[in-house]
C-alpha cells in the first residue's frame, strides 16, 4: 500500500488502517520511544499510546498531508509525556532540592533515528540483515558470508544496493549535494 | 533522484571513496552521525509480539465506549429496578430508541465522527438541563414505561477478549479476559484455567496497569475449582491496557505485592 493509500486506510480509523500503519512504522515509534526512554517496557506503552492518540487522532489528519511526519510528532509527544511522568515520582524528602532540575533528554538525533530506522525497513529481508550484520554486529563481509552460507559475492552485492538505497532514502539528511 | 554515491560509499565503509570530491564539514558530520546510528541497538528492536493486538483490542474497547453498547445483542428482563429507573438514563429516549445509531459500522469506526456525536451530545446535554424540570415528568414516566417494557440492556455483548498468560510463578495458568462496555464501566468476565487455589490467608488480586499507574479490578481465590470470575473496571482498556493476576497475602496492605501469576504483557 502507498503512502496516501495508507492514510486514507488509517483516517478511516478502521482496525485494518491501523493494523497496516502498525506495521509500517511502529519500528519506527519504538525506535525513538526507546531513545527517549531507554527502557523496552516504558517504550512500549509509547507505542500503544502513541497509536491510540493517533487513531484518537485520525480525524484531524488532513487528505494529502503525509503521514509520517504526524506520526513521529504523537510519537515524540508521547514517549516525552511517559519520560516526565516517570521524572516527577516523588524523592526521598532528604533528596529533595527546588534547585534540582530535571530534563528530557536531549531530541538530537532523534528525528535522524526515526527516518534511518523508516529507511531500514523498506530494505528487503536480505538487504537489512546483511546491513544489521555490518554495522550493529559489527562483521566483515566474509564473515557475513560465512554466517549466511552464502558466496562473499552475494553479500558485497546485498551491501552495496541496501547502501546505495539508504542513501537514497537519507541523503537529505546529510544535506548532499547530489 | 541520483543516489548520493559518495554517501553510499561512506555508509559502508566509513571511508571516503576515492575520486569523490569532499563533502563539507557539516554534511560530513552528518554522514558521519547516520553511520554512528547505525550501530545503535535502538534502530534494530522490535516491538514486543503482541502489542498490536493489546492495541487494536483498546481501539475496540473506546470505539464502544464512544458510541455506547451497541444494542441488544444480548438483552435481558430489567433485573435491576434501579437502574431501570434512572431518569438519566431514560431522559435519553434517542439513545435508546435509535439502534442504528450504535449499530453502525462507519459510525463506530471513526473516532472523529463519534467525538463530534458525543460534542453534539454535550450539546443536547445542556440543552437538556435547561429543559430538565419541565421534563422531569416525563422523564419518570419514560423510566416506569422501561421497567413494565422491560427491555433495559444491562450488558452489551461482548466487546474485547484480552489473552492473558501465566508467569514463571503460574507456568500452567492461562485465562481469557472478555470485556464488556456497560454504562457502569467495563464488566470483565475472566475465565481461568491451570490456577491453583490460593492458600487459606492468601487471595489472588486482578489489575490493570497503564501510564497512569495500576488500578485494582476485584479479588478472588479460586478455591471452587477452575472456572469464571467476574470483575469490574472504572477504567478503560484504552487508558490501562495490561491485565495482571497477582498473589496477595491477607496482611491489610493494599498495594500490589508484585508477585505477578498472569498477565496479558506479551
Amino acid at each position: 500500500m502507498d503512502e496516501d493509500g495508507l492514510a486514507d486506510a488509517f483516517r478511516t480509523g478502521d482496525a485494518e488502517g491501523v493494523r497496516a500503519v502498525y506495521e509500517r512504522y511502529s519500528g519506527a515509534v519504538f525506535t525513538i520511544a526507546l531513545r527517549v526512554l531507554g527502557d523496552r517496557e516504558l517504550a512500549a506503552d509509547a507505542v500503544q499510546v502513541t497509536f491510540l492518540n493517533a487513531w484518537r487522532a485520525c480525524g484531524s489528519l488532513d487528505p494529502g498531508r503525509p503521514l509520517a511526519p504526524w506520526l513521529f510528532t504523537i510519537a515524540r509527544r508521547a514517549a516525552i509525556d511517559l519520560y516526565r511522568r516517570r521524572a516527577h515520582v516523588p524523592e526521598p524528602a532528604e533528596l529533595q532540592d527546588e534547585t534540582t532540575i530535571t530534563l528530557p533528554p536531549s531530541m538530537e538525533g532523534i528525528w535522524e533515528a526515526w527516518q534511518i530506522r523508516i529507511a531500514l525497513d523498506r530494505l528487503t529481508a536480505e538487504e537489512r540483515e546483511v546491513v544489521r550484520a555490518q554495522h550493529f554486529g559489527g562483521l566483515t563481509h566474509v564473515q557475513i558470508a560465512q554466517q549466511l552460507a552464502v558466496p562473499v559475492g552475494t553479500v558485497k552485492s546485498r551491501s552495496h544496493r541496501a547502501h546505495r538505497r539508504l542513501a537514497s532514502m537519507l541523503g537529505h539528511l546529510a544535506e548532499v549535494a547530489a | 533522484m541520483t543516489p548520493p554515491e559518495w554517501l553510499a560509499g561512506y555508509l559502508e565503509q566509513g571511508v571516503q571513496m576515492p575520486g569523490m570530491d569532499a563533502p563539507d564539514g557539516a554534511t560530513a558530520d552528518a554522514a558521519r552521525r547516520l553511520r554512528a546510528l547505525l550501530a545503535s541497538p535502538d534502530l534494530w528492536s522490535q516491538p514486543p509480539r503482541g502489542l498490536l493486538d493489546q492495541i487494536t483490542a483498546s481501539i475496540g474497547s473506546e470505539r464502544i465506549a464512544l458510541t455506547g453498547p451497541p444494542p441488544a445483542a444480548i438483552t435481558r428482563p430489567a433485573a435491576n429496578p434501579a437502574r431501570a429507573a434512572n431518569p438519566a438514563r431514560a431522559a435519553n429516549p434517542a439513545r435508546a430508541a435509535n439502534p442504528a445509531r450504535a449499530a453502525n459500522p462507519a459510525r463506530a469506526a471513526n473516532p472523529a465522527r463519534a467525538a463530534n456525536a458525543a460534542n453534539a451530545a454535550a450539546k443536547d446535554s445542556r440543552r437538556r438541563t435547561r429543559m430538565r424540570r419541565s421534563a422531569g415528568a416525563a422523564a419518570a414516566l419514560l423510566a416506569a414505561a422501561a421497567v413494565v417494557i422491560g427491555i433495559v440492556v444491562t450488558r452489551g455483548p461482548v466487546t474485547t477478549d484480552v489473552v492473558l498468560a501465566g508467569t514463571r510463578l503460574a507456568p500452567a495458568a492461562t485465562a481469557v479476559a472478555k470485556l464488556h462496555a456497560t454504562p457502569s464501566g467495563l464488566a470483565i468476565e475472566l475465565d481461568v484455567s491451570g490456577l491453583p487455589p490460593s492458600p487459606p490467608g492468601s487471595y489472588y488480586q486482578a489489575w490493570m496497569k497503564g501510564p497512569h499507574g495500576l488500578v485494582t479490578i476485584g479479588t478472588f481465590h479460586m478455591r471452587g475449582g477452575p472456572g469464571a470470575v467476574e470483575l469490574w473496571s472504572a477504567v478503560t482498556l484504552a487508558g490501562y491496557p495490561t491485565i495482571t493476576v497477582t498473589r496477595e497475602r491477607e496482611d491489610g496492605n493494599p498495594a500490589s505485592s508484585g508477585q505477578v501469576v498472569l498477565t496479558s504483557r506479551p
